[in-house]
């Protein structure tokens, strides 16, 4: 695809200044792109989804902006969207395939990168990535963690470490960027701890706007599955709030999740996020008040010096 | 009349209620639905089933099961996604205002939902 055009830029820039809703966000975030303004392309996709929330290029395009700027967590989202909208596109399907491969879920990656093949056969990055993961995909564990290096190609895939192995990798209290080691963190880690030991709740946490554990635990089985929900929950917001946005219901306020064994309850929190797990024995109305309890806990340590 | 569009009806009768759907969790596409005016079905279906995929992934890999319901609450409104063993890989996906009467919407698509079964 060649450049655009100043006069391109120019065109789709008023067209998109004209009318909000104009389809014209796409190629002209496409042109910020290439020109390095990836903030001004993130805003403006952004922005785009809010009015066209099944955009499938426009997700994908999300994702790449989201790639380059190290949140692979939130990129990963995005391609699963396009996806879902679209499970053949096949530019979504490639750059899913190059994270399961880098993260070393193999069985993944041959599925995403064979689908992927097949829509551009030549894609050196992709093949070598299949083969490698084709190799790998039924090996120990032990032996499938690191993912053999690829040839870089235009679009090679740079991205960060998937939030939930790194977060799942590190020790709690090292995951997050600020915050630690003082008062606040003391402080909110306590109160944290104490409703998580509350009657029939599981576990609380609070995690930041990357799905990286601040505080809290849930327990279950002795072990701590707070990082394994709370990587996959936290791109929950985003994709909840273009939902709503999409249907006129205003921004997100909280995500209830049920199973037969137990309830979660996820809110925002200023620019965290609180995740609350109860058995399904207690009242769902108790896990939600334990959960606004968590709420509050969480904003004055995000208010109170505790913020990234 | 299908069985689910008597389901549908039935749940939209409901004051507040906006919209409901019968919508495939795999592919987010719609089965079955009776919406007011206005409410984009198929966006908001893929957007849901996503939803609903990823609140599944995470209960699962916590080990607390299947998701068999999953809310999302809104300034200005509410999404309702429910998966009950009697619609197999279904949802029933609800649409509603903020102020609805949230028990109620969840009483009568389980009653729906049984008379199904």
């Amino acid at each position: 695809m060649s450049p655009a055009t100043p006069a391109q830029v120019r065109q789709w820039s008023e067209e998109v200044a004209a009318d909000p809703a104009s389809l014209a966000f796409l190629p002209l975030a496409r042109a910020y792109r290439e020109q390095g303004r990836r903030d001004a392309a993130l805003k403006l996709v952004v922005r785009g989804l809010e009015k066209h929330p099944g955009h499938v290029e426009a997700h994908h395009l999300l994702g790449l902006l989201y790639r380059e700027g190290g949140e692979s967590l939130k990129a990963f989202d995005e391609w699963d969207i396009a996806l879902a909208l679209d499970p053949e596109h096949g530019p979504s399907r490639r750059e899913m395939g190059l994270v399961c491969w880098e993260r070393g879920d193999f069985a993944a990656a041959v599925r995403h990168l064979e689908k992927a093949l097949e829509n551009d056969a030549f894609d050196r990055e992709v093949r070598a990535a299949l083969e490698d993961a084709w190799s790998r995909r039924s090996a120990p564990p032990g032996l499938a963690a690191e993912p053999a290096p690829v040839p870089p190609a235009e679009t090679s895939a740079q991205a960060a470490p998937e939030a939930a192995a790194v977060s799942a990798a590190l020790p709690s209290a090292a995951a997050a960027p600020s915050g630690r080691g003082g008062s606040h963190f003391d402080a909110v880690e306590g109160e944290f701890g104490a409703l998580g030991a509350e009657r029939g709740i599981v576990g609380a946490v609070l995690l930041d706007d990357q799905g990286f554990v601040l505080a809290g635990r849930v327990t279950v089985g002795g072990t701590d599955r707070g990082p394994e929900v709370a990587a996959v929950l936290s791109g929950a917001s985003a994709e909840a709030g273009r939902a709503l946005a999409h249907l006129g219901l205003g921004a997100w306020k909280g995500i209830l999740v049920e199973t037969p064994e137990a309830v979660v309850r996820m809110t925002p929190a200023g620019d965290g996020i609180v995740l609350v797990a109860g058995r399904r024995e207690v009242p769902t109305g108790w896990v939600l008040r334990v959960a606004a309890r968590a709420r509050d806990a969480a904003l004055r340590f995000l208010g109170g010096g505790g913020g990234a | 009349m299908s069985a689910y569009r008597e389901l549908l009806e039935r749940v939209n009768r409901i004051t507040g209620v906006r919209g409901a759907m019968v919508v495939a969790v795999e592919d987010g596409l719609i089965v079955e639905e009776d919406l007011m005016v206005g409410v984009p079905g198929p966006a908001a279906a893929a957007l849901v089933a996503s939803l609903f995929r990823r609140a599944r992934r995470s209960v699962q890999a916590a080990e607390f099961g299947s998701a068999s319901y999953l809310q999302v609450e809104g300034g200005e409104g509410l999404l309702f996604a429910a998966a009950p063993p009697q619609l197999g890989d279904l949802l029933l996906v609800v649409i509603a205002e903020r102020w609805v009467n949230v028990g109620l919407v969840r009483l009568e698509a389980q009653k729906v939902v049984e008379a199904l079964g």
